[in-house]
């Protein structure tokens, strides 16, 4: 099932499926720290109301905002 | 030997290696992005002289931040050098991400992979191979553990790598990097022969994010680094060591009597010039414990997760979580505080600094214990407490509606989250050591100055003649023009204007200036009981003495947290932050005391018109901004697309 990967749960994994990174610098960074297409990803925590989540991708643990998160579409 | 550019993804270790190549003390973190400019320095690197630059972290060849642009263009403007890219052991499939871009621009390179005593399934030899450059195993805290890459430093030819998927690359980033990407999931299957661990997902790691736990934690972590720093440790190394500084003035009194040197010159060398010093030293015990205790947070990864943690909280003020730590801190004092928001991005480091001066510091609690002795003797823990919160709300008010009328969007925030990794004493007593010097480095020749423009205006007339008695110097002669100013405030007498005066040298004046003007010794209580007395050369009358707290609560912070200020932001800022402090003071105090005076005087009608133009201001003042943010395109306070049209 496709959904934001702001709103995968805590401990759930996921592939990623698409990116909506319309700022090319952003998109740039994401593909850097191995957000891209196909590659799976777990959610490790999220702060309160998940307006903040840790997420591990390729054996690293990455901190990002909702904001930033809502841009990664995953598929359960 | 060619120049060594040591290159790599943040929190590799880069520092670290430098430290160890050229016998530095740069400051190096647990902490992404703690160095963010170009180090250089000269190495004896087997018996050769050769220069030995750290650049700050990147992740690949395409800029994203302003330090990863420093480094790419000193990359690009240096083809020829020798690099040793640092890789974090525990991360390799990233960090070999910016392995293959410098191989494929056909750079020099020796892969030094770093933390390798903490993984022990990588063949680095079969890594070597494939990649066909020198992979050396490293720790770069151990010099012998360096060895190897020095040895393998000398012997490096130049030759093009041949990397298999190099007829793949469109120039697309994207696909570029899922090409690579593809290449490095082929090296890794091939060279890890197990599973690496992932971190940041330790026990530790799940008390720390607890949501019951995370922020008690953080204050009782807070409360020790307070301990520590402002409490019984901190004060007997400031007493110890102002023990020193006053044996040192005395064996320089001495010999400036014994040359007999004229009085005022006596006095500018040792109340101007050594008094100036002293200052500075005052500072150096809790500056030194202060980036102690940071330096073993900031190493031990707490930082990281804490930023995480208050990200969401403070970004609805336009702060991220990393400005945590200044904030809290702010309320020991501005000038350490305002020190420890280097290592924001530009904005928030604006935003921090702005908020910071309405934490109230440690050297104002004697003021309000004074104060409240005199006035508020049975409700002294309310009126501290009060004062504190005031401060607290309105710098948060102040922030937030910066913050929405602001036209910036708030930067995104991603952030890796390092492993935690005890640090050893030697090296955090090393960074403290560092961070101490680049203090007395950074501000302690402005305050020298400014304790010199003090003495000036404290002990010269206006004809320029030196004079003992304070009534004829120019600070009270300004003083008894400005006081005037302070009519409206409930405060207009000149002492007390002296007195907020020096406080902006440093707030730990007012009460000795106070206790001068009145005569009353260093008695505490007699000085309080002198304050009530309109005999006094100073005194208050209750709403006069409210408006002085709040006063004193939100004007200028003292110099050397604003020479911190022009230092770490900019000058203008700092200028502004005086500026800006001061009218929030006049117009706050001003406020409180027509409220009280009304009040008191039962003028309930002249008390709701006073609150009623302050409210109509606020309108007008807001509306103001927000019409001057307006995008007259998309007809938003804040534009989205980014087309702003005047």
């Amino acid at each position: 099932m496709k959904k934001l990967l702001s709103e995968l749960s805590e401990d759930k994994a996921a592939k990623i499926v698409e990116l909506k990174a319309a700022d090319t610098k952003l998109a740039c960074r994401f593909y850097e720290l191995g957000l891209i297409v196909g590659q799976s990803v777990k959610v490790l925590k999220k702060t309160s109301k998940g307006r903040a989540l840790l997420i591990c991708i390729r054996g690293y643990c990455l901190a990002v905002d909702k904001q930033t998160a809502d841009l990664v579409v995953v598929d359960e | 030997m060619n120049n060594i550019i040591l290159v790599g993804n943040p929190n590799t270790g880069k520092t670290t290696l430098f430290n160890t190549l050229t016998k530095s003390n740069n400051h190096v973190g647990n902490w992404h992005g703690v160095t963010v400019d170009v180090s250089e320095k000269l190495a004896d690197i087997r018996g050769e002289k050769c220069k030995i630059c750290d650049l700050p972290g990147i992740y690949s060849l395409n800029s994203y931040t302003p330090e990863e642009e420093v480094a790419i263009k000193y990359l690009n403007a240096h083809k020829g050098d020798l690099i040793v890219n640092i890789c974090d052991a525990n991360n390799l499939q990233r960090n070999l991400q910016l392995t293959l871009q410098l191989l494929e621009m056909g750079h020099r390179i020796v892969v030094a992979v770093n933390m390798a005593n903490e993984v022990k399934n990588i063949n680095y030899s079969k890594l070597a191979s494939t990649l066909k450059v020198p992979v050396i195993p490293i720790d770069a805290r151990k010099k012998k553990s360096v060895a190897g890459l020095l040895e393998s430093l000398n012997n490096i030819q130049h030759q093009q790598v041949y990397l298999p998927y190099i007829n793949k690359l469109t120039g697309k980033i994207e696909e570029d990097i899922l090409s690579r990407y593809s290449f490095i999931d082929k090296i890794v299957s091939e060279v890890i022969t197990s599973e690496l661990k992932t971190y940041g997902t330790s026990r530790i790691d799940k008390v720390l994010y607890n949501k019951f736990l995370a922020v008690p934690i953080f204050l009782l972590v807070m409360l020790t680094v307070f301990i520590i720093t402002f409490g019984a440790i901190g004060q007997n190394f400031s007493i110890l060591i102002e023990g020193w500084f006053a044996k040192l003035v005395d064996v320089v009194s001495d010999f400036l009597i014994k040359l007999n040197i004229s009085p005022w010159a006596y006095s500018l060398l040792v109340q101007g010039v050594i008094g100036g010093m002293g200052s500075v030293v005052s500072f150096l015990p809790q500056i030194v414990l202060l980036f102690m205790c940071m330096n073993f947070l900031e190493d031990l990864g707490y930082l990281s997760r804490v930023a995480f943690m208050f990200d969401n909280s403070l970004k609805k003020i336009g702060l991220t979580g990393k400005s945590v730590f200044s904030l809290v801190l702010g309320f020991g004092c501005t000038t350490t505080a305002m020190l420890t928001t280097t290592g924001l991005d530009k904005r928030t480091q604006k935003r921090t600094a702005m908020l910071l001066p309405f934490a109230s510091c440690s050297a104002k609690l004697p003021v309000y214990a004074l104060i409240c002795a005199a006035f508020f003797a049975k409700n002294k823990v309310l009126v501290v407490f009060s004062l504190y919160l005031f401060g607290v709300i309105l710098g948060l008010i102040i922030t937030a509606i910066t913050n929405k009328l602001s036209k910036q969007k708030s930067s995104p925030f991603i952030m890796e989250i390092p492993p935690i990794r005890v640090p050893t004493l030697s090296k955090t007593l090393k960074n403290a050591k560092t961070n101490a010097f680049n203090f007395v480095k950074r501000v302690g020749g402005t305050l020298v100055v400014c304790s010199v423009v003090v003495w000036v205006l404290s002990n010269l007339t206006f004809g320029f003649k030196y004079t003992v008695n304070p009534e004829e110097s120019i600070l009270c002669g300004l003083a008894k023009y400005i006081a005037v100013l302070f009519k409206p405030l409930g405060f207009g007498n000149t002492w007390a204007v002296v007195a907020l005066l020096v406080g902006i040298v440093a707030k730990e004046m007012v009460v000795s200036c106070l206790s001068i003007a009145n005569g009353v010794g260093a008695s505490l209580e007699a000085l309080a009981a002198s304050l009530t007395l309109t005999t006094s050369a100073v005194s208050f009358t209750t709403a006069g003495a409210i408006s002085f707290l709040v006063f004193i609560l939100l004007y200028s912070p003292c110099v050397s947290a604003l020479s911190v200020t022009a230092r770490e932001v900019s000058r203008k800022f700092a200028v502004f932050s005086f500026v800006f402090q001061f009218v929030i003071a006049y117009g706050c105090s001003f406020v409180i005391y027509n409220l009280i005076s009304a009040f008191y005087a039962k003028q309930i009608i002249e008390a709701l018109i006073t609150i009623i133009v302050l409210a109509v201001c606020i309108v007008f003042v807001v509306r103001y901004f927000k019409q001057k943010n307006k995008c007259i395109a998309c007809k938003g306070s804040y534009c989205e697309k980014n087309c702003l049209q005047k």
